[in-house]
Parts: structure tokens; C-alpha cells; sequence
């Protein structure tokens, strides 16, 4: 039953990642990228991380998904010329070669990665909002606050930088 | 929601490999699309590929929630990069007209 | 005391050439001058003024015995000592009060001959510091002290050639004479180390005591016949023939005369080309220790002498003339020199001084009338308006032809006795060559100073009508320097008569003899064979004078009949046997060629330039390819990036597999 969701969901994931970078309007690749990030939720949860889960969808499907929409339909670019947005070969032959080592990393990592891990479930409780709550306001506290900080800055910052005139 | 504990029948090393195509995908993306907004998609695909990993590592081998409270804070790090990012792009669209990445290499030398 | 004394004649000259030079500066800046003529005149002329009256002070100190002037240590190095020494000894005496002498004289003359000229302070300031490094020479106590001096008179003649140098053949002509001169100074120079080599010193009496205690090191073989003494005396040679214009360095003292008279009078006349000649008698020990180097010397200054002469026969320009003449009478003074007569040489110096800077001055005295006319076939006639030049000049022009019982008779005759006697001593037939040489020389020297006696002074005028109405005498700043000079020219000659004539009017000898090295006993005196050589030497001299006569007085018609006689030698002496054109065609050709293809297109700019371009090129080529990197598009640092945190990864694990 898991084996079934997690195929389902990966290849979910992928594909519509892999349309979101090649779609060729911009509006429908961030469609695409909303149905990984829901996809990519799923895969959160079956590895017992529902909190996470949620907070994906609540923060990304939801907000930055929706800020990316408004930005695109702000800027209400006309639909990208094809001769721009050709990919010339030689651009292509180089992403390639810049992806390939990730390759055999993860070709290495994925075998090697059966050592040591421990299939049998987690403990109750295992990323349930208690656990994770209370992990994050005691031995996490400080980077709390400061991402809190953070977040001040960073709306302070989308203000300043998208104003008309300071 | 109620406790789940379901023994994996799906291993990490799956998970795993899931998150490093997508972290892939998210790479090409980047390197080859020009709209930059789309190149902003990118990033975010990349990020969650990270996550994924995050948690993975958590159920598999560490069995601690240190990793979820960490996967928490990139996301809220993730949604100020995106405001101030997207702030970015609007103004530079105001100045030149264009959010394509050719068009934006005055830093170049 | 008294060496401050001796160190104050050059510094007064510089003291002067420092004033003047700020006040030309300051003149030059403002536009137009700072202070008047009569201000700049007196100024200059009270350095020299003063120079010469302490120098007549110094004098009579020397005769008693060297003078001992102020040492400033210079250059130390291990062994080699090279301080700024002076001392004064009755020879540096002579040429002393020559130069300040004559020195102050020309001064006041050229207070009148540059009147109204742009360029007078700085005239006078070179001519000061011209004085200033002349007496530094002559009075300088060692071979270091001696070669400052002497670039420094070489820099000042640069200056002074030059001095109208808008006009570029004028300016040309000072660098022809600085760079001819260079030539002598490289040999001057490896004489000067050969002489700290052999010797371990280059004081002037250093030497001299070397000389007597350690005559072997002197005489042995340094190369081929030549001994050590020999090769030094002949560097030095080299030297003093580039300063004193010997054959073959004498082409640049016809040039010379580009600048203003005074400086010819002064300079080219009197003093600076009189330091090759007096260098030699400094080192009369040295010399007289090689007698083979002395026989060059001796014969190359007769060749000179007749060479230069037999050019001054045709030449038009005035100036030219006397250029000419004045290289043949410094062969005469380097001939002397090298027989060994030092004395004679020096004495012939001391009259030369006057009666050639009076030529000069008096030459200066009708350019300047007939407003810059130097062709002599313009001129004529001009002895009843310039009745004092034309006086002055004829006295000069005796004196020069060597007529009793003007000084240069005395003088020149001394030379040409000296000449045959320590000639024969070497060997019968080389006296006789060179006394041959001596009185060919003499009867052109008679002929072509009458010539101009008669083409200038005498005849009917050839000068246009607008330039005899304009023509007059000139101002007495100039006409009382042409008298004293013209009284010196006839009356010196009595300072040094010889016994063989009367008894005991030898002074200059005796006065300048204990400087020199002692006179080697030769031959005991033959009184007899001396009057006669006397007689003939005066027939000559009666001769070229009656030649001149003949062919400038009497027959005018027969001169251009002999030119046309025999055209190609004719052609030969007024083209100066053609020396210029020979240096220009297998010197300077082929070193330009040299330095332009070899030096300047093949390693300036081939290999040099290439090499410098080329590390430019090649760091340009290098931040081209950089630049790729520095694309400025996020995605591209990206990729990098990601390249490198991947190779980073590997280099962690190693292809280890993870734990």
C-alpha cells in the first residue's frame, strides 16, 4: 500500500517539477510547480513527518505558490518568444555536465544508504506537532527568533525594494 | 492526525533518490531557462528536494525531530527569500523592461 | 691661507656663472631681461678681474715653490683615492695667468661684441663657468681633478658653440664637438686607470715620484713595442687630441666657429684647446720615460700642423681661416711636446694666446662692423675705416708669421730647433722629417696670414656700398682689448730669448723649467748650427710672406689663374681633403646603420618590445579568458557553484561510501 503512494507521489513530484522547468508560459509552470509541492507534501507525510506536511502546503502551495502567481500576473509579460527562450546546444551540453556529478553521488549515496537505516517505524509521536513544538521552542530556540527577525527584515526589505520612490 | 507508524516497506535509498532528481531537475532548471522567474521556480524545486532529504535522514537513521524543526525553519526562509526576491524582480522590471536573465549581466567583466 | 687663495680663483668664475645663470633664468621667464646690459657686463667681468689678480698673487707665491691647495676627499674606494686637490706650480701658473689673463680681457671685449643680444646674461654665465672649470683644470693636483675640469670645458665649449641655437646647423656644431671630444675622453680614460694601475696613484706628483723610484714598472712591455709608459702616454694622447684637435679628431674646431667670436678667441684659441698641450707637459716625465710615444706625439703634430695649414691656404670665411690655422700651431705645440721640449712648447702657448686671440678678436672686431660678414672675398680695404683693428690685426698677423722681433718668431723658432736637435737624437732622419714638416708649415702659416692681411685690410673694397657706409670702428671695449693683445703679440717674444742670441734673457724658461721633467742631457748646445737653423726658419717665413705679397698685393689676377692650374688640388684643399665626408661615409654611416637596423629594429623592437608586448598580450589574453568567467549572470556563478560543491564532495568521501 505505501510502495503504491509512494510511487504515485514521487512520480507525481518529478514529472511535474521536470514540466515546471520546461513548460513554456511562465503561468503554467507555476501550476505545475503547485502540484509538486503538493505532491512533494505527500511524500512528507508518508515519512512520518505530518506536521512538516502541512506546513508545506500551508506555506508553499499557499504562499509562495500564490505570490509567485501574483508576481507573473503583475508583470503580465507577453508569452515568451520562442527564438529567446531557445536553448541554444551548447547551453544544454553545459547544464548537463554540470548535473553529471550529482549523478554518481546519488548512484553511490542510494546503495550505500541501505546500511544503516533502520526500516522499522518510528516511535509514536514521531513528527506530530507535540515533538516537533517541543524541540523547536527549547533546543531551537534562538534560531526561532532569529528566523522571526528574519521574516521582519525580509517583509521590511519586499516593501522597500518594490516601492515606486523611496 | 493520529499516529502512523508504518514500518517502511519503501527504503531510504529511494527517498533519497527522488530527492536528488528532483534536486537535479531543480539544477537545469536554473542553469537553463531565462525567464527569471521561472529560474526563482527552480530554486524552490531545489529546496524542496533538500527537505525531502532532511527527513528522510530523520526517519531512517537519526529518529530524531531535530530535522523537521530545521525542515520548518528553510521553509520560513524559503517564503522571505521569495518575498524579497520577487521584490527584486519587480523593480528590476521597472528599470529594464525585461526579466530576462541575458538581459540583466551589467555586472559582468 | 694660501690654498684658500688657490681655491678661490675657480670659485669666484662659478660664484659669477651661478648669478648670471639665475639672472638669464629669471630673464628667460619674464620675457624680457631682469637687469641691464651694463649691470650683467659688470658682474661678469669682476669674477675673472678678481680671479686674475689673485691668480698674479698665487704666482709669485709659486715661484718659491708648489702651492698646496685645499683637498676635498671625493671618491675613496679600497685603494683608488681620487680627491678634488689643487696646487699651483710656476707651469700651472703660466697657463693660470693665461687664462685669467686673456680670460678677463675677452670678457670686457665681448661686453661690446654682444651688445643688444638676447641670450647676454647667459652668455656670460657660460663664459664664467667655462673660466670656472678651465682654472679647476689647470690648477688641479691629480688626474681626477684634471678630467672634472676637462668635461666641464667640454660642456662650457657645448654651451658656447651652440649659443644661437635657433639656428640648427649652429647647434649641430656644438654637439659635433662634444661628441668628437667624447671619443678622445674614452682614451683619456683608460689612460687614467692604466696610469692608477701602474702607478697606484693619480696625483700629479704621485707619479712623478713613481717615476724616479720605480722607473721599471714604467718600462715594461705592456703590448707589442709598446711599454707601459708608452701605452699610457699614447691614451693620453688619444685624449688630448680630441680637446686640442690633432689629427684625426681636429674635425669638430672648424665647426666651431658657429659661435660668437669671443668664445673662438677664448676657448678655441687660447685656452681650452691648449689642455691636451699642457696635459703632456704636466706629464713631461712620463713622457720623456717613453720615448716612442713622444715620437708619435711629435709626428702627428707635424703632420697636423702642415695638413691644417695647407688647408687654410684657399678657405674664404674669415673664421675658417683662423680655425685651421690654430689646429696647424697646436700640431706645432704637440710637436715640441713630444721632442721633449716642454719648455718651448709652453712659451709658444703663452705667445699663441695673444696673438691668436687678438686674430680672433680682430676678426670679430670686422664681422661685427660689417654686420655678420665672414666671406674675406666681401671684403677689403677696411684699413681706412678700422684703422685700430687693422693695426692690431697686422701686429698679430707678424707675430703668427713668426717675424722678428714679434714673440712668435722667439717662440716658433724655439719649437723648430728643439724639433731637429731631440728629433736627430732619436735619429738623424726623424729630426730632419719633422723639421721639414715644422718649416713647410711655417711658410704656409706666413702665406695665408698675409693673404688675409691683404684680402681684408688692403685693396679696394668689395664689400656692398651699404655695408661700407655702415662700416665702422669699433666700440672701445673692443678696440683696447685688440691693443693690449697686439702689444702682448709683439712684445712677449722677449721673455724667452734664446742663448744662442743673447745671453741671459731666458726667463720664461728658467721660470717654468723646474716643473718640468729635467731636460735630458743631449747634445751640448751648438750655438752656431741654432742661429743658422734661426736664419732659415726666418727666410721661410720672409718667403710666405713675399708670396702673399706677390699674389695678393701686386698680381691679384695670378691666384685664380694658379686655382685654375691645378683645379683637382685646389679642389682637395678647400674641400678640407675631404676628412668630413670620409668620417660621414665609414663611421657614421655604419654606425647609424648598426643602430638602426640591429639596435633599434631588431632587439629595440623585436625583441625587446616583443617580449614586453608580449607579457602585456599574453595578460590580456589571460583576462580575456578570465573575463568569461565574470559573465554576470547569476546562472552561470550558479553552475560553478555547484560544480565545485560537487567536487568538494568528492574530495571529502573520496568515492568512500558514506557510513
Amino acid at each position: 500500500m505505501e510502495t503504491i503512494l509512494f510511487i504515485v507521489l514521487a512520480a507525481t513530484a518529478v514529472v511535474s517539477a521536470a514540466l515546471a522547468i520546461s513548460l513554456r508560459r511562465a503561468l503554467s509552470c507555476a501550476l505545475a510547480l503547485g502540484v509538486s509541492f503538493v505532491a512533494v507534501s505527500g511524500l512528507f507525510a508518508l515519512l512520518h513527518a505530518p506536521f512538516v506536511a502541512v506546513i508545506q502546503i500551508l506555506v508553499y502551495a499557499g504562499a509562495i505558490l500564490v505570490l509567485v502567481v501574483f508576481v507573473i500576473m503583475l508583470l503580465n509579460l507577453p508569452a515568451g518568444d520562442p527564438r529567446l527562450e531557445r536553448v541554444t546546444r551548447l547551453r544544454a551540453a553545459l547544464s548537463a555536465a554540470v548535473v553529471a556529478p550529482i549523478v554518481p553521488l546519488v548512484l553511490v549515496a542510494v546503495p550505500a544508504a541501505a546500511r544503516g537505516a533502520s526500516a522499522e517505524a518510528p516511535p509514536e509521536g514521531f513528527g506530530g506537532i507535540g515533538a516537533v513544538a517541543r524541540s523547536l521552542f527549547t533546543d531551537y530556540l534562538y534560531p526561532f527568533e532569529i528566523v522571526s527577525l528574519l521574516l521582519l527584515v525580509a517583509m521590511v526589505a519586499a516593501v522597500v525594494l518594490a516601492k515606486r520612490r523611496i | 492526525m493520529g499516529t502512523l507508524a508504518v514500518a517502511a516497506a519503501v527504503g531510504a535509498p529511494l527517498y533519497l533518490a527522488v530527492a536528488g532528481a528532483l534536486f537535479s531537475i531543480g539544477v537545469l532548471g536554473f542553469l537553463l531557462r531565462k525567464n527569471l522567474i521561472v529560474v526563482f521556480m527552480s530554486v524552490e524545486i531545489m529546496l524542496n528536494a533538500v527537505n525531502l532529504a532532511l527527513l528522510t535522514v530523520a526517519r531512517f537513521y537519526v529518529r530524531t525531530v531535530d530535522a523537521h524543526v530545521l525542515v520548518f525553519l528553510v521553509m520560513a526562509l524559503a517564503a522571505a527569500e521569495t518575498a524579497v526576491g520577487l521584490s527584486i524582480v519587480i523593480a528590476v522590471f521597472r528599470l529594464k523592461r525585461s526579466v530576462s536573465a541575458n538581459d540583466l549581466t551589467t555586472m559582468n567583466g | 691661507m694660501a690654498s684658500a687663495l688657490l681655491a678661490s680663483v675657480p670659485l669666484l668664475c662659478l660664484a659669477g656663472a651661478a648669478v648670471l645663470g639665475l639672472v638669464a633664468v629669471l630673464g628667460a621667464r619674464r620675457g624680457r631681461p631682469v637687469l641691464s646690459e651694463r649691470a650683467v657686463s659688470l658682474l661678469a667681468c669682476t669674477g675673472p678681474a678678481l680671479a686674475f689678480a689673485l691668480s698674479i698673487a698665487a704666482s709669485v707665491r709659486a715661484a718659491s715653490g708648489p702651492v698646496e691647495g685645499p683637498v676635498v676627499p671625493w671618491i675613496a674606494l679600497a685603494d683608488f683615492a681620487g680627491p678634488i686637490a689643487l696646487r699651483l706650480d710656476t707651469l700651472s701658473a703660466t697657463l693660470l695667468l693665461v687664462v685669467t689673463g686673456i680670460g678677463t680681457l675677452i670678457h670686457v671685449y665681448s661686453t661690446g661684441y654682444m651688445r643688444g643680444d638676447r641670450g647676454y646674461a647667459r652668455y656670460f654665465a657660460c663664459l664664467n663657468l667655462f673660466l670656472f672649470f678651465m682654472t679647476g683644470l689647470v690648477l688641479a693636483a691629480n688626474l681626477v681633478t684634471l678630467f672634472i675640469g676637462w668635461e666641464g670645458v667640454g660642456l662650457a665649449s657645448y654651451l658656447l658653440i651652440g649659443f644661437w641655437f635657433d639656428d640648427e646647423t649652429k647647434a649641430r656644431a656644438g654637439l659635433k664637438a662634444f661628441v668628437v671630444n667624447r671619443v678622445g675622453d674614452a682614451a683619456f680614460l683608460l689612460g687614467i686607470f692604466l696610469v692608477f694601475k701602474t702607478a697606484g696613484t693619480v696625483d700629479f706628483e704621485g707619479i712623478r715620484s713613481a717615476l724616479e723610484s720605480r722607473p721599471e714598472l714604467f718600462r715594461a712591455t705592456f703590448f707589442g713595442p709598446f711599454s707601459v709608459a708608452s701605452a699610457i702616454g699614447l691614451l693620453l694622447f688619444l685624449g688630448a687630441c680630441g680637446k686640442s684637435a690633432q689629427i684625426p679628431l681636429h674635425v669638430w674646431l672648424p665647426d666651431a666657429m658657429a659661435g660668437p667670436t669671443p668664445v673662438s678667441a677664448l676657448i678655441h684659441a687660447a685656452t681650452m684647446v691648449t689642455a691636451g698641450v699642457y696635459l703632456v707637459c704636466r706629464l713631461s716625465a712620463l713622457y720623456a720615460a717613453a720615448p716612442l710615444t713622444g715620437a708619435i706625439v711629435a709626428l702627428v703634430g707635424a703632420v697636423t700642423a702642415l695638413f691644417a695649414s695647407t688647408i687654410a691656404l684657399v678657405q674664404f670665411d674669415l673664421k675658417k681661416v683662423l680655425a685651421y690655422s690654430t689646429v696647424s700651431q697646436l700640431g706645432f705645440l704637440f710637436l715640441a711636446a713630444g721632442v721633449g721640449a716642454a719648455g718651448a712648447a709652453m712659451f709658444h702657448l703663452f705667445t699663441h694666446a695673444f696673438f691668436k686671440a687678438g686674430l680672433f678678436l680682430g676678426a670679430g672686431s670686422v664681422i661685427h662692423a660689417l654686420n655678420h660678414e665672414q666671406d674675406i672675398r666681401r671684403m677689403g680695404g677696411l684699413r681706412w675705416k678700422m684703422p685700430v683693428t687693422g693695426l692690431t690685426f697686422l701686429f698679430c698677423a707678424l707675430a703668427l708669421s713668426a717675424i722678428p722681433p714679434f714673440s712668435g718668431f722667439f717662440s716658433k723658432d724655439a719649437i723648430l730647433w728643439e724639433s731637429l736637435r731631440r728629433g736627430g737624437e732619436i735619429a738623424p732622419a726623424f729630426g730632419l722629417l719633422l723639421w721639414a714638416l715644422a718649416l713647410a708649415a711655417s711658410v704656409c702659416t706666413a702665406f695665408y696670414a698675409f693673404r688675409l692681411v691683404f684680402l681684408v685690410f688692403y685693396g679696394r673694397p668689395r664689400c656692398s656700398e651699404d655695408a661700407w657706409q655702415h662700416c665702422r670702428e669699433s666700440p672701445r671695449a673692443m678696440t683696447s682689448v685688440l691693443v693690449v693683445l697686439a702689444a702682448g703679440a709683439a712684445l712677449a717674444g722677449f721673455l724667452n730669448v734664446p742663448e744662442s742670441l743673447v745671453h741671459g734673457l731666458d726667463r720664461f724658461g728658467r721660470w717654468v723649467g723646474p716643473a718640468l721633467a729635467p731636460e735630458a742631457a743631449g747634445e751640448p748646445e751648438n750655438h752656431a748650427v741654432e742661429l743658422a737653423i734661426g736664419i732659415v726658419s726666418l727666410l721661410a717665413a720672409l718667403g710666405g710672406v713675399g708670396l702673399a705679397t706677390l699674389l695678393y698685393a701686386k698680381r691679384p689676377d695670378l691666384a685664380p689663374a694658379l686655382a685654375a692650374r691645378f683645379p683637382r688640388l685646389h679642389r682637395l684643399l678647400a674641400e678640407k681633403y675631404r676628412v668630413d665626408e670620409a668620417y660621414e661615409r665609414f663611421v657614421t654611416k655604419p654606425a647609424w646603420a648598426i643602430g638602426d637596423r640591429v639596435f633599434f629594429r631588431l632587439i629595440d623592437r623585436r625583441i625587446i618590445d616583443g617580449v614586453t608586448d608580449g607579457l602585456a598580450g599574453a595578460a590580456r589574453g589571460a583576462g580575456v579568458i578570465l573575463r568569461l568567467f565574470q559573465t554576470g549572470a547569476v546562472q552561470t556563478y550558479v553552475a560553478i557553484l555547484v560544480l565545485a560543491a560537487a567536487a568538494v564532495l568528492y574530495a571529502m568521501w573520496g568515492g568512500a561510501s558514506p557510513p
